[in-house]
């Protein structure tokens, strides 16, 4: 443990870094105010908000969340009386007293395009579910013979859409953005790129490899720098998905965690039934597990070069080259997937490994384990011989 | 001069200066192959050239003749449209509903609208230079090497090269400054440093330059920057094209320059090299990512390796994209070419101070670098349209041996989430066995079949899944029954652009919507051909890989293939002929063509009758007289449908017997047999032929 501290003292509190992780977190908040602010309804933070941002977050205050019959009824004599007020005195541009937006168009404009598809989503969505468990069902003796691959398909699509139902009307945007947001990432693979690509070789710049072989104590110094590494890559971790969540949520609004994940619209399809809280922590397990592997392979080339410019170098080479195969690779072998949930959540995606359909995601993540396992496997063997 | 070879040797071998910049001129020549292209691209091929006969005539610097003609071609444009807007108005109220006044009508359209594209692309170029036609020349490309933005492997190299400068001496500065000689080797160690970046940036220059020779050609080098259509909106008019992009080169250097004194700075106060390599080059990096949309993200030297923006302007439309900043004007540019500049004097001070002459060791000063990171820092604070399936191209039955697939459309009203399903349903035999959907994936039921074809052992199917944005052949093997695609266009991530290498780049695509939506297709051999939706023409494998150009037209339909070579009606609705190239072989106008494939013949009809014709010369002979210009026709083991899908109504020739068939949806000739569909249910008819 005191190794670990004198580690920690020697790479990581270093007042630059310490320096980088404050700047980061400050321009990861700018991005993501950026993003709201160029797409969402961000204007209306600096302009005050505006009586339809104002409207819809009332809306989703009171129907939103769980659905009851209270609320169903409720919306519909609150939809039927803007109706009929908007009959009554047609488009005006009179604010009135006791509509959301300030006039009944805009009433009925908000709760007929906006609340109630919503409700009717939620009502309606076991009917497409059953619709897609059927036919999943019907094609399993249907490619019985012909494809038993696709016959295993199907059973899994079928196990995976059985018997769902949503009962809750949530608002979906802070959620996407916050499986769909990649910066924050990127941030951390640089100051790790930063802290941890001098790891081994610092020492061999140093010369006090020779110390520690001599020492007779080689395996317990690269036990203690791998520990360190990763103590830091969990905080990293932790703290910028925490940081994405909380203002994210700020920002757009996160509730309903317990409702299931397909309650989201844009998860129509999403191949788990899982709730968005196991969501949330999946995408945190993603990341998390992408850094972990990145780290690996940035020790590993930290214990290959004698100079730490050259694994600083070779580091950043790395990283450019993940991002640049981002953009090749099939889906199941791009490890940087795993910074983005939204299209495991979107599509359902299986690979064929030796004719049994495992998830894609599943497949991602032990290709990203196994990768890290052989990068710790050649820091191990390498470092300080 | 012992003394700076040494210094050569020890930054471009020792520090593998050279290894790495001759890395960064291949890498730049691969990724500068994209810059070798025309930005009138997305014209179709036919379109560019006549854009390009236009330019050859009326392009250079504008003449008063070459005005009075552009003007005099966009009115001939503007009055051929208005007779084709009557002429459509008059379609649709029915008024031409005789042939004759059809033909008429249509005949009076003149041909110049069929050049719609290219004169309005012309027009538009030539407006842009109405305001100042001093010296103004009408180019026919604009000059994306002059708007190339920060390269991210040049910014990284600049802070490499700024931090190696010192990578010996920051830990031998107090031995050196005792040694003689050692301000004259600092001298000449900065000449290399600033040599190394100013060998890069001329390679770079080179290249960049061969690219505008090509986009523009050199007898336009000398006109305003104000000719490019992205420096339409620039503070610097009387610049020519020439200086502006030497200016742009020289600016960009000064970014470089610039950017390698902060990361010398850096590791003459920390002697760390990581961090000054990494200082300035993840700060610049994450500015671009964050701020590249704000103007006030380029009031800051880093920018200056983003050089263009200084000089374009105003935010303009670049055809798909919008440029989402304003103009730096010249009084901010100044300021920053100066900071930049200040920076650069500092740093080399700082660097003989701490390494050069005989000085006194100082001490760490860690104002200097707060005071020199605020100096630069506070520079940047100073200032679904879906395609129509055209019918007659849609034929939705076919087969293969003794079994018959055909398409069965559903719509889910009760859930208006889930409309649209299209199966691909397959009967055996005698149609009343049992039938099968074919397409069965349980998730993707959204999407669209508009046409189906089968060979010996797969279906094939075209798609379009309206949702994510798709259009797409699969194929489906008919003995394992799975599915794999053939061809997949994603026109979806068109309208807003596609984010790709995790949302650091933009891509804006230059292909035009249209030619990412399949219309239609025929299986040839082994080959698939298919036709865009601006009316371009590809062939593909079937089992897969990349589609191959084969050509275009201004409008294609009815397309068929026959001896390997492919007919087609043009926008004219005469038949056309490609073998290679494109031959229009009829004089008159028909409405639709066929091929039938085991007697070798193809049939046409129109207006006047229902003909067989030769596919060399075009030469028609009559079978039936009659007005078929709303039937489609089938044709298989010399048996000829013509059918009229909005009647329901039709006839059947074989061997110079007629049959009237009527009372079903859709009818097609399949080996020799009728097959026709009637509420979804296919079947066989017995036809009475008469003499």
């Amino acid at each position: 443990m005191k190794l670990v501290g004198y580690e920690f003292k020697k790479y990581i509190l270093k007042p630059s870094v310490i320096a980088f992780v404050f700047l980061f977190l400050i321009l990861n908040i700018c991005k993501i105010f950026e993003i709201y602010f160029y797409l969402g309804d961000g204007r209306s933070v600096v302009s005050g908000e505006t009586n339809i941002s104002k409207a819809r977050r009332e809306l989703y205050e009171k129907y939103g969340g769980k659905i009851t019959d209270e609320k169903i009824n409720a919306l519909k004599k609150e939809t039927e009386s803007a109706q009929k007020k908007l009959e009554e005195t047609g488009i005006t541009n009179e604010p009135m007293e006791g509509f959301y937006t300030g006039y009944p168009f805009g009433d009925v404009q908000l709760l007929k395009y906006e609340l109630i598809p919503a409700y009717e989503y939620a009502i309606l969505y076991s009917n497409h579910s059953d619709y897609i468990t059927s036919i999943a069902i019907e094609n399993i003796s249907y490619f019985a013979e012909a494809s038993p691959y696709e016959a295993a398909r199907n059973k899994l699509i079928a196990s995976s859409y059985i018997n769902r139902r949503v009962d809750y009307c949530v608002k979906s945007d802070g959620f996407i953005k916050l499986f769909d947001y990649k910066f924050s990432t990127l941030l951390s693979m640089l100051l790790i790129i930063l802290t941890l690509s001098p790891i081994f070789s610092g020492e061999y710049v140093n010369g006090s490899d020779k110390l520690i072989k001599a020492t007779g104590k080689r395996i317990l110094s690269i036990k203690t720098k791998l520990i360190t590494a990763f103590v830091f890559i969990a905080f990293l971790s932790v703290i910028f998905f925490a940081e994405d969540m909380l203002t994210i949520g700020l920002f757009y609004g996160m509730d309903c965690f317990e409702a299931p994940i397909f309650a989201l619209k844009e998860y129509l399809n999403c191949p788990f039934g899982i709730t968005i809280s196991s969501a949330v922590l999946i995408s945190f397990l993603g990341r998390f597990i992408f850094i972990l592997c990145f780290t690996s392979v940035i020790c590993a080339l930290s214990s290959v070069f004698k100079s730490t410019v050259s694994s600083f170098i070779s580091s950043i080479g790395f990283g450019a080259l993940l991002v640049i195969l981002s953009e090749v690779l099939p889906k199941p072998i791009d490890i940087t997937n795993l910074i983005y949930m939204s299209d495991f959540y979107t599509e359902f995606s299986v690979c064929n490994i030796f004719g049994v359909p495992v998830f894609s995601l599943v497949v991602v993540m032990i290709i990203s384990l196994l990768l890290s396992g052989i990068s710790l496997l050649i820091t191990v063997r390498r470092a300080f011989r | 001069m012992k003394i700076f070879k040494f210094e050569l040797k020890k930054l471009f071998i020792k520090q593998r200066i050279l290894l790495i910049i001759i890395i960064l001129i291949l890498v730049k020549l691969l990724l500068s192959l994209d810059l070798f292209r025309y930005d009138y691209g997305h014209l179709s091929k036919g379109q560019q050239e006549i854009f390009l006969q236009y330019i050859q005539e009326l392009g250079g610097e504008l003449t008063e003749e070459k005005e009075d003609r552009i003007l005099s071609l966009y009115s001939q444009l503007t009055e051929g449209i208005r007779i084709r807007n009557d002429h459509q108005e008059k379609l649709n109220r029915g008024e031409l509903d005789d042939a004759e006044k059809f033909l008429e009508s249509i005949n009076r359209i003149p041909a110049i609208v069929g050049n719609e594209p290219a004169i309005i692309l012309l027009f538009e170029k030539y407006k842009a230079l109405d305001k100042n036609k001093d010296n103004s020349c009408l180019i026919a490309s604009d000059a994306p090497a002059m708007r190339i933005g920060t390269d991210y492997l040049f910014l990284i190299f600049s802070c490499y090269v700024g931090a190696v400068i010192i990578f010996y001496e920051r830990k031998t500065s107090d031995f050196s400054k005792t040694c003689k000689g050692n301000n004259e080797a600092l001298f000449y160690r900065l000449i290399c440093a600033f040599g190394a970046l100013f060998l890069v940036q001329l390679l770079y220059t080179v290249v960049d330059f061969s690219a505008l020779v090509y986009e523009i050609g050199f007898q336009n080098l000398s006109a305003t920057v104000k000719s490019l259509d992205s420096f339409r909106n620039t503070p610097y008019p009387y610049l020519s094209i020439l200086q502006a992009f030497l200016l742009i080169e020289v600016t960009r250097l000064l970014g470089a320059v610039f950017t390698a004194a902060v990361a010398m700075i850096l590791m003459s106060l920390t002697k760390n090299i990581i961090l000054s390599i990494f200082t300035p080059s993840a700060l610049d990096i994450i500015w671009i990512y964050v701020f590249s949309n704000y103007t006030f993200g380029y009031f800051q030297p880093f920018a200056l390796l983003s050089s263009p923006v200084y000089f374009t302007g105003e935010k303009y439309f670049d055809k798909t994209k919008f440029i989402q900043y304003e103009t730096i004007s010249p009084f901010v540019f100044f300021t920053i070419v100066t900071s930049a500049i200040v920076t650069i004097v500092i740093a080399c001070f700082i660097v003989k101070k701490r390494f050069g002459g005989n000085a006194i060791k100082n001490k760490r000063n860690g104002m200097l670098l707060s005071v020199i990171l605020i100096l630069a820092m506070c520079t940047g604070c100073m200032a679904e349209d879906t395609q129509n399936v055209n019918s007659k191209e849609a034929l939705w039955i076919t087969a293969r041996d003794n079994v018959y697939f055909s398409l069965l459309h559903t719509a889910v009203e009760t859930d208006s989430m889930f409309t649209n399903k299209t199966n691909i349903v397959a009967y055996y035999d005698s149609f009343n066995l049992i039938s099968e959907r074919l397409n069965r994936d349980p998730i993707i039921n959204e999407v669209f079949i508009k046409a189906i074809s089968a060979d010996k052992d797969f279906l094939y199917y075209l798609a379009d899944d309206f949702k994510n944005g798709i259009s797409f052949i699969n194929r489906i093997n008919l003995i394992t029954k799975t599915e794999e695609s053939v061809v997949t266009l994603d026109y979806g991530s068109l309208a807003n652009g596609k984010p790709t290498y995790l949302d650091m780049i933009t891509i804006w695509p230059a292909e035009s919507k249209e030619n990412l939506i399949i219309r239609s297709f025929m299986l040839a051999g082994n080959r698939l051909i298919y036709v865009t939706a601006d009316n371009k023409v590809y062939s593909i494998n079937v089992g897969g890989g990349n589609s191959e150009y084969l050509f275009e037209d201004i409008d294609i339909s009815c397309m068929c293939m026959h001896s390997g070579i492919i007919y087609y009606l043009n926008y004219n609705n005469k038949i056309t002929r490609y073998d290679g190239t494109k031959t229009v072989i009829s004089e008159k106008q028909y409405n639709y063509i066929t091929t039938d494939v085991s007697s070798g013949k193809l049939f046409c009809s129109g207006v006047a009758g229902l003909y067989s014709f030769d596919g060399n010369n075009g030469e028609t002979s009559l079978i039936k007289s009659g007005d078929f210009s709303d039937c489609y026709l089938s044709a298989d083991n010399g048996v000829i449908l013509c059918f009229d899908a909005f009647d329901k109504s039709g006839f059947i020739i074989s061997e110079d017997k007629t049959a009237e068939i009527s009372d079903v949806d859709m009818a097609v000739i399949i080996n020799g047999e009728i097959i026709s569909d009637k509420g979804n249910n296919l079947s066989s008819k017995e036809m009475q032929y008469e003499n």
